[in-house]
């Protein structure tokens, strides 16, 4: 069954983390926060209430896996991508792709249409 | 080490008595305020005049995780207690705790008035302090189960180790096992039996019996606390 539009957008914090952990060994939430802003050249700009939620819940099903250390007195939480992660990952990239070729077609399509009437 | 702002740090610990009360498990609420804190330091530490900065991100990061459906608070032990089958388990355990002082209290007396040694009063009174060792232990440690099952919310699994050892300490005695040391009565307890206290430990018939129902009863809670809980705190 085809994921509605909805489940799409509500899946890009989750494309973005799984992402950037792709190329990391392991992150933090302020790391992840700095990485998103700084990656995107701040085009993205996602809050710590939509990155920490993400990551808790990524880490609930099984995606990510977290270990505490402490670090200059204070406990830090780090993150690292799991093989179900990775799964995740690619199935998430794929239907990025699929719905921006979509989207781009019609996009294209109606910018034909503007430019010939 | 960077501190926190004092008002960085009120804010923290505003938001985790808010979890709390809205009945987040306590090790997920530790484990998200050791995230806030450090993520508050390291902003403050690329940006020393970022104090409101900080409350306003923490104030977004709580409510956020408040709003999230997928986070669902977690129940935590003690409201177990009075939902559900909680008010079985509360009754079950408090019905054993009374029966079995109850149990106590009539071996007690049966004891001092029969048992030929309690005749003079140094007896009957270091007889009373060994009983009152022998059945405090257990009192005292399954308070402090109870206390830790209520006050650090860890785990069901508390309360049901204090029915253990309540069962495990009280009901053989309460219900008039017969004395393990050579010669013992039914129903009579001596100081032989009182001093014997390993090889009773040590009888594997009756810890596997007393065992038995408890195993009984933990293997499906487990399995009913991995169904109705969400494990946040897999670290």
């Amino acid at each position: 069954m085809p994921r509605k539009s909805s489940d799409f957008m509500n899946g890009v914090p989750e494309l973005v983390i799984l992402g950037l952990f792709k190329n990391a060994q392991e992150m933090y939430g302020y790391e992840v926060v700095a990485a998103i802003r700084d990656n995107t050249t701040q085009t993205l700009q996602m809050g710590e209430g939509v990155v920490y939620p993400s990551l808790h819940e990524l880490e609930r099903i099984g995606c990510l896996k977290s270990r505490r250390q402490v670090v200059s007195g204070r406990t830090r939480v780090y993150y690292h991508l799991t093989p179900k992660g990775r799964r995740r990952l690619i199935d998430r990239v794929e239907h990025w792709q699929r719905v921006t070729t979509a989207i781009t077609q019609v996009i294209g399509g109606q910018t034909d249409a503007t430019a010939s009437s | 080490m960077p501190q926190l702002h004092p008002e960085v740090e009120a804010h923290i610990r505003a938001a985790a008595r808010e979890l709390r009360r809205r009945r987040y498990a306590r090790r997920y609420v530790r484990r998200l305020t050791d995230e806030w804190r450090d993520h508050a330091c390291m902003i403050s530490e690329n940006d020393p005049a970022s104090i409101r900065r900080q409350i306003g991100d923490l104030e977004s990061l709580g409510a956020s995780v408040c709003q999230q459906k997928h986070l669902r608070p977690i129940p935590v032990p003690w409201a177990a207690l009075f939902y559900g089958v909680g008010p079985v388990v509360l009754l079950v355990l408090l019905s054993i705790v009374a029966l079995s002082v109850g149990g106590i209290a009539v071996e007690f007396v049966r004891s001092c008035t029969r048992h030929p040694e309690n005749d003079s009063v140094y007896h009957a009174f270091v007889y009373g302090l060994v009983y009152a060792c022998w059945f405090g232990i257990p009192i005292i440690t399954t308070a402090i189960f109870v206390y830790i099952t209520i006050r650090r919310g860890t785990s069901m699994l508390w309360l049901l180790l204090a029915v253990f050892v309540v069962s495990y300490f009280y009901l053989p005695i309460s219900l008039h096992i017969q004395d393990p040391s050579p010669g013992g009565r039914p129903g009579t307890v001596s100081f032989g039996s009182m001093f014997s206290a390993k090889a009773y430990l040590l009888n594997w018939p009756r810890l596997v019996w007393v065992s038995l129902p408890l195993l009984c009863v933990l293997l499906p809670f487990r399995r009913l606390n991995a169904v109705f809980s969400v494990n946040h705190t897999t670290e």
